[in-house]
């Protein structure tokens, strides 16, 4: 093995005297050009990398003179590790330098690779692209251009329960379990704003996860056996009682009431009920005989009890309870890959749609009475895994029917807006989390606002902010027309909306009757004004609840609330949810806007293009001036080398300076004092008129790309770029993959872009398609 | 990376006593030291903040001189690098205002300036490179761990019920506060193996205390649970036979967790009345909205884990940069303090000090608790070491030239004392005497009696030589 690492000596010894030295020094000591000489790869980096990394002071302090290519040696390996990366996220050479030929930095990126591997390491590189935040370095002209062929797969993988999932299944258990004792949340994602949160790959469970869970379980086999106790309030009668709460099934009484010993049958009742309810399948021969033993070693040291609660508890932890299992046990193709089977497929169609199981979900047409009756259980339909096991879901047009048909069964309008406010009981959660995660939205609530700006609690009203926000995404896509681009556009809002006129007069009646409510003198004032001129009152309780819409440009004390949503807002104020108030304050400072981040978030989601991360070297500070406007304070990031990567952010952010930092529009901007929501503070401010404009560049396309006036011309811009669909595309891919794209996902890719645009802007059509594809059904190891 | 044990390191120093002639002898000597004070019990408690921690916040009044303003009036002040060794008596100085509240344990303290640590990432957080040493990590992710941070080599070496004990706010440096178990990527127990912290002091509490608080009968409790957990630990293991190679590193992971569960078992039996007499009182705090309660609320976690015995490695996450101090009447997260935003009245370097004389008023409290408790011929503060640090290194977004820790305790007795407290200042980076992080924690390696000379990776622009062994001048 060569231990120096060679260049082509007669072409650039003249150039690079230093790494010329270690060549002269290495020939004088003897030494011979090895037979494998890389020859390309010497030359590569003394064209590339050698005149910044090197001599005395290297840029980076990253030097390459003495860079050996015996990838056996720490020093070497690393330096060549730091290579790759720079290669592969095409951070290097800088864009101001010669670059490479793309084929020659591939040949370079595969001789990494290859030495890398043949040193028993592996390339750091891979565990960032596996990450969210990297998913836009993915090539994106060859993600849509055609020329990647495929075959796509997934590779064999564990995933991790998500946190909706684990509530949904608590609820199964008892829907009142989290009321009455402590259950805690096992499997918590830590969402980063606006990046897809749950990957495959990011997630595990270990000790302390186990820690957790082992708590619930014994929680939850207490109280299907001997109950549990919880400390109720009787408030009326200022007193405490201790109450036992249960929910026994019967097949595990059965065992309790046994003096001696239970019978094979009894318990194999037991086992069969709870696995059914832990993994909606029957137990195997296997699991029977093994659950059976652990439960007569236990009783004889235990008692029955003891020992069926620890039955039961080894059922709930099963690894299956824990992980989803997508191995891919259907049979091999051609390419090597393993289809789901019809089981694994079951359960992925659930979970990527809803977060029941695919027992809960029925499928098929649907009778007339549970049309008319969303409460009534249809017992002719058949479930989700009943149709898989009767190979319904064999081909990929069978498949896509089966998603249409779920998602339009959890349509918005079967669903209770007030149920949804207060415990979040809505059918399409998980299309729901995808916008979420996609926006970034829901976050609001998360920056905080001085209580001094405005004067009331903050977190509650923010979060009626988030719900009204929940509303419009979920009503667009109920609408399933030109999804995207409605988003991006609309200023139809939904606002304090309970979900329908009859809750709306159910809720004003309360209001209006309620004479023991504390602010029922003051609502009452307020109803009758209102009415009498012929308004609508807000349908909110309280007072200063209601100031809320004050985010909105409406007047909280005259607004004729619309009884009729989602409405028009107010002209020229609002254009889709990038204007939404919700997502405005999530992606603002604690007193300030923030045009830099709003940038970024469009260059990352929009416009799926790559920003470089900030220096290590920069303090980035926005310098405080009370002369100057936010805009002109950011003046400072012109400098040159600050440019190169704000001229990407920038001017996609600063037209939203049409909204302070509650996500009101104004006309001016406040300067020089704290701006708050109350007006009669600043009668005497200094104001400045507010400058919108701003530019779409670097966008690889032509059609969008120039300065704009105003955030309504931007968005509708950004609304008819092929570019933005895509990016959009591939944000969908993440969250219902749980994983970053390949290029090897590029049919999948296309298959799901096609389906959307032909289908009208069909959000549910491009979900049938990204869910019927063979990077969701086929597994294959790398 | 290669990490020589003890012996290969004096074999190959044995070999060139040339390269290293004043290692030899220190090494030889902790050699003969490490048996006669092994059986001394060992702790540590990490204190880990975000946005830096400011190297000229931490200087007598004497060093003055060294500060430069930092580039406005917003920003932290600047400590310049020194061209030689300086370790000086604290006792006729009146310590730096944010380390006023270890006044009462001045003689344990130790100031520890100059260290570098640029194999690491630095900017707003170097991830697990600020306990592990090595480059990892990207703005929003921590990357990989690349191998053990110090925690977890400590918590490895010293056995205990709950060897790691992670305690936290929030969850990634730039994400939100959760409450559940997180991942803040800043701790590892091996190669990829990131280690927990709990998020709120209540979980901490049931997982440290509640297994010792449950009344109920305990013999055929305990007899049962370890059938569970037998139970589960063959499942798991006929499950990775059925699936082969496919994601087994999970199932490993959730195999271990059986296994270090049943084994906690066995040590907790008998114990559980010790742990009951340590649990710390639950207060309001514990569920409290404000931050400050609920790190005040971990503190004491903390202390009662390492003075009951539970464990002898606690790192308690002091904060994230999500995190807005309104219990200090600070209304602005910490992120854009570190931006030098102004606050209430405050100016960032006004409200980040008060942040760091909280923190240290909290590592004050726990080192006057530790300190009250005997053990041996001293307290338990005299074989226990906290140190206070930033992931971020120096400053918000760290260069991790200057890596300023502060040192509170003794190390069984092998932290140099000085009476009145220690300044303890390195050579600047790339000056003769110069040293790094590793060098830090190679120095605790050694005082627990697994010596290491070389610790993560070496800072490529460094000497390897200076890189080695332990700090001696931070040993008795």
């Amino acid at each position: 093995m060569y231990s120096i690492f060679w260049v082509n000596l007669h072409r650039h010894l003249s150039c690079f005297g230093l790494f010329g030295c270690i060549i002269c020094s290495q020939l004088a000591a003897g030494q011979q050009e090895p037979p494998n000489f890389p020859k390309m790869i010497g030359a590569f980096v003394s064209d590339h990398c050698l005149a910044c990394h090197n001599g005395d002071k290297p840029e980076a302090a990253v030097s390459f003179d003495s860079l050996g290519s015996d990838f056996s040696i720490d020093t070497d390996a690393m330096r060549w590790q730091s290579i790759l990366t720079q290669l592969t996220l095409g951070a290097m050479p800088p864009e101001d330098e010669t670059q490479p030929m793309s084929d020659q930095t591939q040949h370079v990126i595969k001789w990494i690779r290859s030495e890398l591997t043949a040193a028993g390491r592996v390339p750091t590189v891979d565990h960032k692209l596996r990450s969210p935040q990297f998913g836009n370095y993915t090539d994106h002209g060859r993600l849509f251009d055609g020329s990647e062929r495929g075959p796509a797969y997934s590779t064999p993988r564990l995933w991790r329960l998500n946190p909706a999932v684990y509530d949904r299944f608590i609820d199964g258990v008892a829907k009142n379990l989290r009321r009455i004792t402590a259950i805690h949340q096992p499997y918590p994602i830590d969402e980063s704003k606006g990046v897809i949160g749950d990957y495959a790959a990011e997630h595990f469970a270990d000790a302390a996860t186990l820690e957790l869970l082992m708590m619930n379980c014994q929680t939850i086999a207490q109280f299907q056996t001997t109950g549990v106790v919880w400390r109720e309030n009787n408030w009326r009668e200022n007193k405490e009682a201790l109450r036992r709460e249960k929910r026994t099934p019967r097949v595990f009484e059965e065992i309790l009431k046994v003096e001696g010993k239970p019978t094979d049958e009894q318990i194999d009742s037991a086992i069969d009920y709870e696995i059914q309810l832990a993994l909606q399948r029957s137990g195997t021969k296997e699991e029977r005989t093994r659950l059976a033993s652990l439960f007569k070693t236990a009783a004889k040291r235990g008692g029955n009890t003891r020992a069926l609660q620890i039955m039961l508890m080894a059922i709930l932890m099963k690894p299956e309870a824990v992980y989803r299992m997508e191995i891919g046990l259907g049979p091999k193709d051609e390419y090597g890959r393993h289809r789901l089977s019809e089981y694994e497929l079951a359960f992925a169609i659930a979970r990527a749609l809803t977060n029941k199981g695919p027992r809960d979900i029925p499928v098929g047409p649907r009778s007339k009475e549970s049309w008319d009756d969303e409460s009534s259980d249809d017992k002719s339909r058949q479930n989700l895994m009943q149709l898989a096991l009767a190979g319904g879901l064999e081909t990929p047009e069978q498949i896509r029917k089966v998603v249409i048909g779920i998602l339009d069964d959890n349509n918005l309008a079967t669903a209770d807006y007030t149920m949804f406010a207060e415990d979040h009981r809505i059918g399409n959660t998980r299309v729901l989390q995808f916008f979420r995660e996609f926006f970034g939205y829901h976050h609001a609530p998360k920056v905080f606002k001085d209580q001094k700006r405005i004067g009331f609690g903050d977190r509650f009203d923010v979060e009626r902010l988030v719900q009204d926000a929940d509303q419009l995404v979920l009503h667009l896509f109920d609408q399933d027309k030109d999804v995207l681009a409605q988003l991006l556009t609309t200023d139809r809002y939904f606002v304090a909306y309970p979900g329908s006129l009859e809750k709306i007069e159910k809720d004003l009646h309360y209001i209006k009757t309620n004479v023991n409510d504390q602010n029922f003198q003051a609502n009452t004032k307020y109803v009758q004004r209102l009415e009498s001129s012929g308004r609508h009152p807000i349908p909110i309780e309280g007072p200063s609840t209601r100031e809320y819409v004050a985010f909105y440009n409406l007047d909280p004390q005259n607004w004729d609330y619309q009884v009729e949503q989602p409405f028009q807002m107010p002209k020229g104020q609002r254009s889709g949810m990038l204007t939404h108030p919700a997502w405005l304050i999530a992606w603002s400072g604690n007193f300030d806007n923030d045009p830099i981040r709003r940038g970024k978030w469009i260059r990352e989601h929009l416009l799926a293009d790559v920003l470089p991360e900030v220096p290590l070297t920069v303090d980035a500070v926005v310098p405080e001036d009370p002369e100057k406007t936010l805009r002109e304070r950011l003046d400072v990031t012109r400098q040159a080398n600050c440019w190169q990567c704000h001229q990407k952010m920038n001017p996609l952010g600063l037209p939203f300076e049409q909204y302070d930092d509650f996500g009101r529009h104004r006309q001016h901007e406040i300067i020089g004092e704290l701006l708050t929501i109350f007006p009669e503070r600043h009668t005497q401010a200094t104001r400045r008129p507010i400058d919108t404009r701003g530019a779409i560049g670097h966008a690889d396309e032509q059609a969008i790309e120039g300065p704009v006036e105003d955030v309504r011309e931007l968005v509708h811009k950004l609304a008819r770029s092929t570019r933005v669909r895509q990016s959009f595309v591939r944000h969908a891919f993440r969250f219902w993959m749980g994983r970053n794209e390949t290029l090897a996902d590029s049919p999948t890719l296309m298959a799901a872009d096609k389906a959307y645009f032909e289908g009208g802007g069909s959000m549910k059509a491009m979900i049938a398609s990204l869910l019927s594809s063979d990077s969701f059904l086929y597994r294959k190891p790398r | 990376m290669f990490c020589f044990t003890r012996r290969q390191v004096l074999r190959k120093l044995a070999q060139s006593v040339g390269t290293a002639p004043l290692l030899v002898p220190f090494v030889q000597r902790l050699r003969a030291e490490t048996d006669s004070r092994a059986a001394r019990p060992q702790r540590f408690l990490f204190v880990i903040k975000s946005s830096g921690l400011t190297p000229a916040e931490l200087i007598p009044l004497e060093l003055s001189e060294m500060v430069s303003p930092g580039e406005s009036e917003s920003w932290p002040s600047e400590l310049a690098p020194s061209d030689k060794l300086l370790d000086m008596s604290l006792s006729k100085s009146a310590l730096p205002k944010s380390l006023e509240a270890l006044d009462s344990v001045r003689d344990h303290l130790t100031v520890l300036q100059g260290l570098s640590g640029k194999m690491c990432r630095g900017g707003h957080s170097a991830w697990y490179g600020a306990l592990g040493c090595f480059h990892t990590g990207s703005e929003g992710s921590p990357g990989r761990a690349a191998s053990a941070t110090i925690d977890g080599l400590l918590a490895k070496a010293l056995p205990a019920i709950f060897p790691h004990v992670g305690l936290t706010l929030g969850g990634k440096v730039l994400s939100g506060v959760k409450d559940s178990v997180v991942y803040p990527g800043i701790s590892a127990i091996d190669v990829d193996r990131p280690l927990p912290y709990q998020a709120t002091p209540q979980m901490a509490y049931k997982t440290l205390f509640g297994i010792a608080a449950q009344d109920n009968d305990a013999t055929a409790d305990q007899l049962v649970r370890s059938m569970l957990l037998d139970h589960m630990v063959e499942d798991v293991r006929r499950l990775q036979n059925r699936l082969g190679s496919a994601d087994r590193e999970k199932l490993d992971n959730y195999l271990e967790a059986f296994e270090g569960l049943r084994d906690r078992r066995r040590r907790l039996g008998g114990l559980e009345a010790e742990i009951r007499k340590h649990a710390p009182v639950v207060t309001d705090k514990y569920l409290s909205a404000v931050e400050t309660d609920r790190v005040e609320a971990h503190f004491d976690i903390a202390a009662a884990a390492l003075i009951g015995g539970l464990s002898n490695v606690v790192a308690v996450r002091a904060d994230t940069l999500n995190v807005t101090y309104r219990g200090l009447g600070i209304s602005k997260h910490v992120h854009g303090l570190g931006h030098a935003e102004s606050v209430d009245g405050m100016t960032a370097i006004e409200a980040r000090n008060r942040i760091r004389t909280f923190q240290i008023e909290q590592i004050a409290r726990v080192a006057k608790k530790l300190k009250a408790v005997p053990e041996g011929d001293g307290t338990m503060l005299d074989n226990t070491l906290i140190i206070y640090l930033s992931d971020a290194a120096e400053k918000h977004h760290g260069l991790c030239e200057q890596w300023p820790m502060v040192l509170v305790g003794g190390m069984g007795g092998r932290l140099k004392a000085t009476a009145g407290g220690r300044y303890l200042h390195f050579p600047g980076y790339g000056a003769a005497g110069h040293k790094t992080i590793a060098n830090f924690y190679c120095t605790l390696l050694h005082t627990i009696g697994k010596p290491q000379d070389e610790f993560g990776r070496f800072d490529l622009n460094l000497d390897a030589a200076l890189q080695r062994g332990p700090l001696s001048e931070l040993l008795d």
